[in-house]
């Protein structure tokens, strides 16, 4: 083993297991219903819904089930053929479309679910994610509690608690001013945050570093984890932000419907990455995807009596519906949306949407645009977003209820909305 | 702040590199002996999340764990010590029954706790990969701390009649850690056992819980807690021995008290019990888990 290397992957994979897929016997099939339901409970979910904090209800209150998985990352979240090393002082960004299979990695190298194929050898500690770390303290009083019960849980030593901990702290609490009046949950979340942070962790596995509460804390962060590596530790960077896998990791994979796609210098996969999804601002993504639909480009601009915003959409099924919309914001922070236009089937491939905003259906002055996409697939249904841009609305005669009208592709099939 | 940083550095210098492997869950017994051992840390947390259902959203917090067993035990010591007046041999009843009582709850606690593990647990569980084995056992904590504030009630009992009548009742002896540790192992290995058959469909269906706490409170009166295996009629003796309960009771209070002996059939049927609630318990319930994860 060469003394630097930390972390070495081969062949690694994750794949959700459907919950429903046994072989049905005569006796299964007399108790199924509680067979399938004890074996819903049994099977790992990690990466699905989010932590839901029902399971402190009364006893006799009745508990209403998380879904296990939510639709964008059932089968989003699988990945395979995974294979790379990270050596000491290193970080290597993962990236993926769609988003979920980043993720998936973090947490499979983070141990918070178990993969199914594959192997990854760690040499050292390795640190918890931060959804990992939050779901063991999300109910503790206090910081100290939680930094505490995260340093047992990480297996550090009796004697090595209280430096543990006074990291953790350190870095939760810093930017005192900004604590104040902070809600009890996000200040455990920052704890997360530092904990995902491991002073003592040879690996770092890092899920949510974009999504950090204050600039001042992002920064902070971003410091402790440069200050990580440069003292020899390695990093697995999950995330969207190219920015900040530009300025973390030398290498970067790119996972492409779960499969490595591009592995190398960061610069040129995520210049690839940007490519497949458009070009615009990756940190936005993680909502411009799901297994059915991804919206492409979006773009918006002034026209003669009005404004256009054209959206490229990749839909993948067969029997699609899609419903898109526009939502504006006004820079007073005024949200106007509009009426939905009913369903329009498309086929599979690339479609081109376009929208026309009539001149005076909101008052004269400059919008934030975002483009949603609800899609049908038979019984599901699932929503696209993305952020289009600005938009300068010019005056005009006045407002009416129809005033986007969608057209879709060559056909310009007109609808009003 | 720079001391805080060269402390984290000596300590990660102090310390040899460990190897971490990730792989895929392997299926067989020994895989799962092997998990829950890796994963021990994690019982003290499981265990205090059952232990703070007891008090979560409560007025007096942390002070119901010993509040509650003070009340049951005070009601239950003045109708069968005082009203009835059932005789426990040589032994001052209280002192026989507080003895009694904290076996049997370690018994009872870690069949209900055991079998409602993965149902209070179950947030957690969806989104951390913990062997739920280890959530099973952890409902040892909070049986083992209301056995230990019914065992203090016992001592207490103990310190009265030694204070006030000048006689300890404790027949301590070369034997009695054997004895009463191989008996409090038996209970604790019945009641973690009950819950490797239920927890799965506890977690779903409240009909386990509901009938598991009636057979408790019907188990209750058939174990030999609240009278001594010696008040049982000769001809219901066989039939005492075949409850799995009573051989482990029996060796933790020999081992207690004088006066008191142990019948070796009721102890192999509790050996018995134990095998049959773990072997095929552990079977199941590893086999359910790899094949599903």
């Amino acid at each position: 083993m060469p003394a630097d290397l930390v972390l070495s992957v081969e062949g690694l994979a994750k794949r959700y297991s459907p919950v429903h897929t046994h072989r049905y016997t005569p006796t299964r099939s007399i108790f199924s219903r509680f067979l399938d339901r004890d074996d819903a409970l049994l099977v790992d979910v990690s990466g699905g819904g989010e932590v839901d904090d029902d399971d402190d209800v009364d006893d006799d209150e009745e508990e209403e089930d998380a879904p296990d998985v939510d639709d964008e990352s059932e089968s989003a979240a699988d990945f395979e053929g995974l294979s790379f090393r990270v050596d000491r002082g290193e970080a290597i960004g993962v990236v993926a479309t769609p988003p979920p299979a980043a993720r998936m990695v973090a947490y499979v190298l983070s141990g918070m679910t178990a993969p199914w194929a594959g192997r990854a050898v760690v040499h050292g500690r390795v640190g918890p994610t931060v959804r990992l770390a939050n779901t063991f303290i999300r109910r503790e009083p206090t910081p100290q509690r939680a930094a505490a019960t995260l340093a047992r849980l990480m297996g550090i030593s009796f004697a090595d608690r209280s430096v543990y901990i006074d990291e953790v702290l350190r870095l939760a609490l810093s930017d005192g001013e900004a604590l104040r009046g902070l809600p009890a949950g996000r200040l455990l979340r920052r704890v997360a945050i530092a904990g995902a942070l491991d002073p003592f962790a040879d690996l770092l596995v890092l899920d949510e570093l974009p999504a950090l509460g204050s600039p001042a804390f992002r920064q902070a962060c971003i410091r402790r984890l440069e200050d990580r590596l440069a003292r020899g530790a390695a990093a697995v960077v999950a995330t969207n932000d190219a920015q900040l896998i530009q300025g973390l990791c030398g290498e970067c994979i790119w996972l492409d419907g779960g499969r490595p796609q591009a592995v190398g210098d960061a610069k040129d996969v995520l210049a690839a990455y940007a490519a497949r999804v458009g070009g615009a601002r990756p940190r936005r993504l993680p909502r411009a995807f799901n297994q059915d639909a991804a919206i492409l480009s979006a773009t918006a601009a002034a026209r003669t009596g009005g404004a256009e915003v054209q959206v490229q959409l990749e839909v993948a099924p067969e029997n699609a519906a899609i419903v898109p919309r526009l939502i504006l914001v006004a820079d007073d922070g005024d949200e106007h949306k509009f009426p939905k236009p009913p369903p329009f089937p498309v086929p599979p491939g690339r479609v081109s949407l376009e929208a026309t905003l009539a001149a005076g259906m909101l008052p004269a002055g400059r919008y934030s645009v975002r483009a949603a996409v609800d899609v049908v697939v038979g019984e599901r249904r699932s929503t696209i977003y993305r952020d289009v841009g600005s938009l300068d609305l010019p005056d005009g005669p006045g407002a009416s209820a129809a005033a986007v009208t969608w057209s879709y592709g060559e056909a310009s099939a007109e609808r009003a909305g | 702040m720079e001391h805080v940083e060269s402390r984290a550095q000596h300590v990660l210098r102090r310390h040899p590199v460990r190897v971490t492997i990730v792989e895929p869950r392997r299926p067989g017994l020994r895989a799962t002996i092997r998990e829950l051992w890796r994963y021990r840390r994690y019982t003290s947390f499981f265990g205090r999340q059952l232990l703070a259902k007891r008090y979560v959203r409560t007025w007096l917090g942390v002070a119901w764990l010993p509040l509650r067993p003070t009340l049951s035990v005070a009601a239950k010591l003045l109708v069968f010590g005082g009203l009835v007046g059932i005789s426990s041999g040589k032994t001052a009843y209280p002192v026989f029954f507080l003895a009694a009582t904290a076996a049997w709850q370690l018994f009872a606690e870690a069949a209900f706790w055991s079998t409602r593990s993965l149902d209070v647990n179950r947030s957690t569980l969806r989104v951390v990969h913990v062997p739920r084995l280890v959530v099973i056992v952890s409902s040892i904590v909070p049986s083992l701390v209301d056995f230990a504030i019914h065992i203090c009630f016992a001592l207490a009992a103990v310190a009265y009649y030694l204070l006030k009548a000048h006689i300890f009742y404790l027949h301590l002896t070369p034997r009695t850690p054997l004895y009463v540790l191989g008996g409090l192992g038996l209970i604790s290995a019945l009641g973690v056992g009950i819950g490797l058959l239920t927890a799965g469909v506890g977690a779903r269906a409240r009909d386990v819980r509901f009938a598991l706490v009636y057979s408790l409170g019907f188990l209750y009166y058939l174990t030999p807690v609240i009278y001594p295996f010696s008040a049982i009629p000769d001809s219901y003796k066989p039939l005492a021995e075949l409850n799995p309960v009573t051989g482990a009771m029996e060796l933790f209070k020999v081992g207690l008290f004088r006066g008191e002996f142990v019948s070796w059939k009721a102890v192999l049927v509790s050996v018995i019990a134990v095998f049959v609630l773990w072997v095929p318990g552990l079977w199941l319930f590893q086999r359910r888990e790899v094949r599903d994860w």
